[in-house]
């Protein structure tokens, strides 16, 4: 096997390389970094700028590609077996995603610079490995959604993990914040061992690396009626989704969540708090629909269990976040622990993945649409949230909820779209919030996980307390304190998330067509293209395994 | 009918893109230009209403002129007229075979409807915003001109009041008719608190808030109700069906009934368990909408926020809680028309509770002394003419009486604020009188509207007010029609009390204010234009005959009427099916009747104006010699304190209750749940390292539990 890896070794046209441009874009930003950092004596704004540029630039890419339509391509793939990577319009639309995110952070990190803080010095001093490190995290979440290959996912998977604990550490006289960081880090490496573990049985027992292969060979195992593999096969997958489930902060692989959102610097807990779940939903929702959709009647009760056992981690995370989030009085942490509720939501909708649908083949799962518009809404709250949370922060120094009190007079706008964008939190129609979780939701009640429903629906009933909180201590509570002085930009990026908020929830019928549209885009490349390619070239081996070709027929132990 | 969806989308996005101009740049650049924004978009609303009405007006005589040929069937009601116009899909569920048709479709539309009530109500809603909104322009400011604090923050709210009006009144379907329903009620929260430093505002507002909270309960509930029963929101929809079932037994135009019972509740839906369920829930259908109207219209016993609004703004006065916004409930008894008209019960109760408010709401007015309060109290028993106009059935009176109310009794509130504006804040009648010379065009308007409010003969609502008496005194209730006269006699005499007691007489002002003025162009103009509506109004509502009629050549039931007619057919179709003397639309004859009006009105007039002028002794007198009874009307009946008692203190500490179980009970089981990962590390090893042996365990528990969970299952 090595031995035909090696002789098959080529160089990618430049054709194919193309493919990969808004990848390189962002390599190329680091590269710009360092380079810039050497000519300008480290000046912070040039690094800035230019991670500015490069988000856009990387952006622009994508957009374009997405918007262009161009078929997908699976790349790098010596003879014609496993891609290593995809450009699709799935991938796509993620890195547009991240851009756009990108842009926000460094948005707010420019103006936290200004503050008059302690976190503002380093903000100074150390701009260039601050970025370099940044775009390196948005560089590997890119990579966990370009590819359906066990080894790049692992890649990516670190890629995106290793700068995350150095940018959460930024805070370098902070205790917290290396404390932080060192939990990040622990957590990091054991869930790494475990996903690198499920993923080497995978590997072990099919032989190949690609996720779309392994679903033919199930099913081909299925259907010759092979009963032996199937719980070795639910625990190697599962294993090999903790990885992932890390990143989302599923519980019970939450516990570096509320550590790390508090001790790192608020441009740094943003960032984690959307790209890191996007990405990482984004990576489970690839391999999960590769694996299960790549043949058209895959055996949905091999992984019965596998699809509870996620559907209870979706009920623990919702659960622990919100009863934790409830009596926190630190306000990083509080939307730290309703992120980690927030990503229970969005898995819950993953659960159903295998429960078949009479929407037909090429259609999206509705689970999916559901979660790509759950996403989409989500990074726009949060956006929001934290931008008024750091703004409160420059100019009182303080995370606490009580730092907030009287925000309806010291910036009645703050307050005003800060409320709006808590109630849509909550779900509160007719609000962004209220349409994506009721349509997720609407996804997991016709999946026929009733009770998930349930739990989800008590769960809106505590999160409203801990946010209405927050608007409590904004509007009835006043103690004086002196008003906000809040940069004019960050209060119209906080006004244009509100306004995207209500937008999502007042013209829901027409946002739900384009989710649908879009998700059955993003779907149909994972369903009809990358699989009916793989089902050709692996189709002899796929279809009669454990015969001649004993290369890549599996044996089972 | 693109045309009409044009327009009608038009109309309320015009007011919002001004409120929303003026929030995102009034407080920085516009300041105190901000009123050219809403004024522009709300005088750009008018017009495009008076394109509606045209349009609609057409409509209607291109139907009347093809009855001519045709046979008459297919003329009534212009269709395009009673079709809800869809905008967009507001919520798209997926098709469910379960259910009918309807909700494949999309079951909750985005839609407007445009009729003959919709334009009434528009152009009634956008002629006064218009000009209130005018006269806000000069209301809001100081002495020397200067924009008050919150200026763009007053117009802003007011463009968003206009809007979310606007679509109460467009909505083709019971969702969009309920987020109007609380856009509304938004607004007037955020305006009546406008002087929210002032602490009586803030609670004012809030108060306004929880009261229509309240009535709003039971109005969502009767719209579950309504969607449990019908599977659908359109307004129509709903109708058809209703009166489909009360029709069913005087039988004609069942198949048609039966196809559209089959296409909203799906093929298999039975025709006659339909009906049964129809007439078992529509009383209480009916009255669960009535407690919407009872809450936004401030009838009692949820009137007791009206009164306290009045710490608004004038300006809102008169728009929000005199003109349009309280008229939302009749509007929404008339729209729902046919749905009353069904349920004997409820339109008695409709009835009862406006008679009582008409009445009591018109004594506690004899005895207040702050003019806006006064006007208030008048703007409470006004509408209980209009729910008793609905409740014996006449609603296209009491429509016609909402319209001319608006005009003289925001061109009273105008009034008073232009008062209150020359007297430095001053509104207490005691505190001042004789201001005719000192500000003229404020008196005479004020006269004039007041006249109207009297009932004085040929007036404005002289027509309307005669109208829903005459009509209460045939329905089968004749109680009504006297608590009518009865309180027509109380409203000429509250109203000149305050208006001798204010202008007439000798010159005197309260302390400070040396000289009264007038409020200038811009709110002499809307004050005018408000008069002649006052007096001019009401001749829609009349038509002219040669001999007969009163003084021999008036006759109600003017092209007004004939105009609405089409809107509440079916429900006139009903009440006549009920065999009862449910006769309202005969409002020919009883001409003795309005020349026994026009005499209490004048007796009214004439005795308030003598007792307050010649003889200002005599009153009190009779205020002390009544003693408690006196107190007990002062005192609005003590309904504020009852209430006190018997709701807000319980729930008082009931929510102090609730705070200390918060506190003490759930706050100490988080902790423990919070902490169990830091104990459990606790126990491996002590100190900050120990939660994160903590953590591991956790997680690697978790871990083996699912694992376990992905191998057996729960079971």
């Amino acid at each position: 096997m090595p031995q035909s890896m090696l002789a098959s070794m080529w160089m990618p046209s430049a054709e194919e390389l193309s493919q990969l441009a808004p990848l390189f874009a962002l390599v190329a930003t680091i590269v710009a970094l360092l380079l810039a950092a050497m000519f300008t004596n480290r000046n912070r704004n040039v690094a800035a700028s230019i991670v500015t540029l490069g988000a856009i630039g990387t952006g622009l890419l994508a957009w374009k590609r997405l918007q262009s339509g161009a078929p997908s391509w699976a790349g790098f793939d010596p003879n014609g077996m496993g891609p290593m990577l995809i450009s699709d319009t799935f991938s796509q639309f993620f890195i547009v995603l991240a851009c756009v995110f990108m842009l926000v952070v460094t948005a707010m990190w420019w103006l936290g610079q200004k503050s008059d803080l302690p976190d503002s010095e380093v903000h100074r001093m150390d701009a260039t490995e601050f970025f370099v490190l940044f775009v390196g995290s948005a560089f590997g979440m890119s990579l966990m959604v370009s590819t359906t290959n066990l080894l790049m996912i692992i890649l990516a998977v670190e890629m995106a993990s290793l700068p995350s604990y150095g940018i959460t550490a930024f805070r370098k006289k902070n205790r917290v914040a290396a404390e932080a960081s060192m939990k990040y880090v622990l957590f990091g490496a054991i869930t790494s061992a475990i996903m690198i573990y499920g993923a080497s049985l995978l590997y072990g027992y099919y032989q190949t690396l690609d996720l779309a292969t392994i679903g033919m060979k199930i099913a081909a195992d299925m259907q010759a009626g092979a009963t032996t593999g199937t719980l070795f096969l639910s625990v190697a997958v599962f294993a090999f989704m903790v990885g992932i489930a890390f990143k989302v902060s599923a519980v019970p692989f939450h516990f570096w969540c509320p550590d790390v959102f508090q001790g790192a610097s608020i441009e740094v807990t943003t960032w984690l708090s959307v790209a890191s779940k996007a990405a990482g939903l984004g990576l489970m929702l690839r391999v999960l629909s590769v694996i299960i959709c790549a043949p058209s009647a895959f055996p949905v009760e091999a992984f019965k269990y596998v699809s509870l056992a996620i559907a209870i981690m979706a009920a623990l995370t919702c659960t622990v976040g919100n009863l934790a989030a409830y009596r926190q009085m630190n306000l990083k942490r509080l939307l730290a622990y309703s992120s980690i509720a927030h990503a229970g939501y969005m898995l819950m909708a993953v659960a159903i993945l295998w429960s078949p649908t009479d929407a037909g083949i090429g259609a999206a799962h509705p689970a999916f649409s559901a979660i790509v518009s759950y996403i989409i809404v989500y990074l726009l709250m949060n956006a929001g949230a934290f931008f008024v949370v750091a703004m409160v922060y420059w100019s009182t120094g303080s995370e606490s909820i009580t730092a907030m009190n009287g925000l309806i007079r010291r910036s009645p706008m703050l307050a005003v779209c800060m409320a709006i964008i808590l109630f849509s939190l909550v779900g509160m129609p007719p609000l962004g919030g209220f349409m994506a979780k009721f349509y997720l939701l609407m996804a997991v009640w016709k999946g026929g996980l009733y009770w998930l429903v349930v739990i989800a629906v008590l769960n809106t009933l505590i999160s409203l307390y801990y946010y209405a909180r927050i608007v409590r201590a904004m509007i009835l509570t006043d103690d004086g304190l002196p008003e906000i002085s809040a940069p004019m930009s960050g209060q119209l990026i906080v006004a244009m998330c509100t306004i995207g908020i209500i937008l999502t929830g007042v013209l829901l019928g027409p946002m739900k067509e384009i989710a649908n549209n879009n998700a059955s885009n993003l779907y149909a490349v994972v369903k009809s293209d990358v699989a009916p390619r793989t089902a050709s070239a692996a189709g002899p081996s796929a279809a009669t395994p454990n015969t001649e070709n004993a290369d890549t027929a599996p044996t089972i132990p | 009918m693109e045309n009409l969806k044009t327009l009608a989308i038009l109309i309320p996005i015009l007011p919002l893109l001004g409120m929303l101009l003026v929030g995102a740049v009034g407080l920085r650049f516009l300041k105190d230009k901000s009123h050219w924004l809403v004024i522009t978009g709300v005088g750009g609303s008018l017009v495009l209403a008076c394109l509606i009405l045209g349009d609609v007006v057409s409509r209607v005589s291109r139907d009347e002129a093809a009855s001519h040929v045709a046979n008459a069937e297919s003329a009534v009601g212009s269709a395009a007229l009673s079709k809800s116009i869809p905008i967009y899909d507001w919520f798209v569920v997926e098709a469910d075979p379960a259910h009918g048709a309807m909700q494949s479709a999309g079951w909750l539309q985005m839609t407007f409807r445009v009729d003959q009530l919709t334009c009434v109500m528009l152009m009634t809603v956008l002629a006064v915003s218009f000009m209130v909104v005018l006269y806000s322009k000069g209301y809001m400011r100081d002495h020397h001109g200067h924009a008050e604090r919150g200026y763009e923050r007053f117009f802003a709210f007011l463009g968003l009041f206009v809007f979310s009006m606007c679509m109460l009144v467009l909505a083709g379907n019971f969702l969009v008719l309920y987020l109007g329903w609380e856009l509304v009620g938004l607004s007037s929260y955020l305006l009546i608190g406008h002087y929210y430093q002032k602490p009586e505002a803030a609670l004012a507002a809030r108060k306004a808030f929880i009261v229509n909270r309240i009535g709003d309960f039971g109005f969502a509930l009767g719209i579950w109700l309504i969607y449990l029963t019908f599977r659908t929101l359109d307004h129509q929809t709903v109708f058809d069906l209703v009166a489909g079932v009360f029709n069913y037994d005087a039988g004609h135009n069942h198949q048609a009934f039966e196809s559209l019972v089959h296409t909203t509740l799906g093929a298999q839906a039975s025709v006659m368990d339909f009906k049964v369920l129809v007439e078992s829930r529509i009383t209480w259908i009916a009255l669960l909408l009535f407690c919407g109207a009872m809450g936004k219209s401030a009838q009692f016993p949820l009137h007791v926020w009206l009164p306290d609004a009045m710490e608004g703004p004038t300006p809102v006065s008169a728009l929000i809680h005199a003109a349009t916004m309280v008229t939302a409930g009749v509007y929404l008894v008339a729209r729902c028309s046919v749905i009353f008209a069904s349920s004997e019960i409820a339109m008695w109760f409709v009835a009862a509770i406006g008679a009582a408010t008409a009445f009591f709401a018109a004594t506690i007015a004899m005895t207040q002394f702050d003019m806006k309060r006064i006007l208030a109290y008048s703007t409470l028993s006004q509408l209980g003419y209009m729910f008793m106009g609905l409740g014996v059935g006449a609603f296209d009176s009491s429509v016609f009486h909402l319209y001319t109310h608006a005009f003289f009794k925001a061109c009273l509130f105008l009034g008073a604020g232009s008062v209150m504006h020359a007297m430095g804040g001053v509104i207490d009648i005691r505190r001042f009188s004789g201001l005719r010379k000192q500000m003229p065009v404020t008196h005479l308007t004020f006269l004039i509207a007041s006249l109207a409010l009297a009932g004085f003969p040929l007036l404005s609502a002289f027509w309307s007010k005669d109208e829903i008496i005459h009509a209460a005194f045939q329905s089968n209730v004749p109680m009504f029609g006297w608590i009518g006269l009865v309180t027509a006699l109380l409203t000429a005499f509250y109203t000149f009390r305050m208006v001798a007691m204010a202008f007439w007489g000798p010159l005197r002002l309260p302390q400070g204010v040396e000289h009264a003025h007038e409020g200038g162009i811009w709110m002499n103009g809307p004050l005018v234009f408000l008069s002649i509506g006052a007096v001019l109004a009401g001749y829609v509502g009349v038509h002219f005959v040669s001999g007969g009629g009163f003084l021999g050549v008036f006759q109600p039931d003017g092209v007004f009427h004939e105009f609405l007619a089409p809107v509440i057919a079916s429900a006139k179709g009903i009440l006549a099916g009920h065999g009862a003397e449910h006769a309202g639309a005969a409002h020919a004859g009883g001409h003795g009747l309005m020349y026994a009006s026009s005499g209490i009105a004048i007796l009214g007039i004439l005795s308030a104006s003598y007792l307050y002028l010649k003889r200002p002794t005599i009153p009190w007198a009779i205020a002390a010699a009544s003693g408690s009874l006196y107190r007990l009307v002062y005192n609005k009946y003590y309904v504020d304190e009852i209430y006190d008692a018997v709701f807000v203190q319980p729930l008082r500490r009931m929510g102090r209750l609730c705070f200390a179980i918060d506190r003490n009970f759930i706050n100490a089981i988080l902790y423990v749940l919070g902490n169990i990962p830091r104990a459990i590390g606790f126990g491996v090893r002590s100190g900050q390292q120990g939660a994160m042996q903590g953590y591991a365990l956790g997680m690697v528990i978790g871990l083996v539990a699912l694992i376990w969970i992905v191998l057996n299952g729960i079971g």
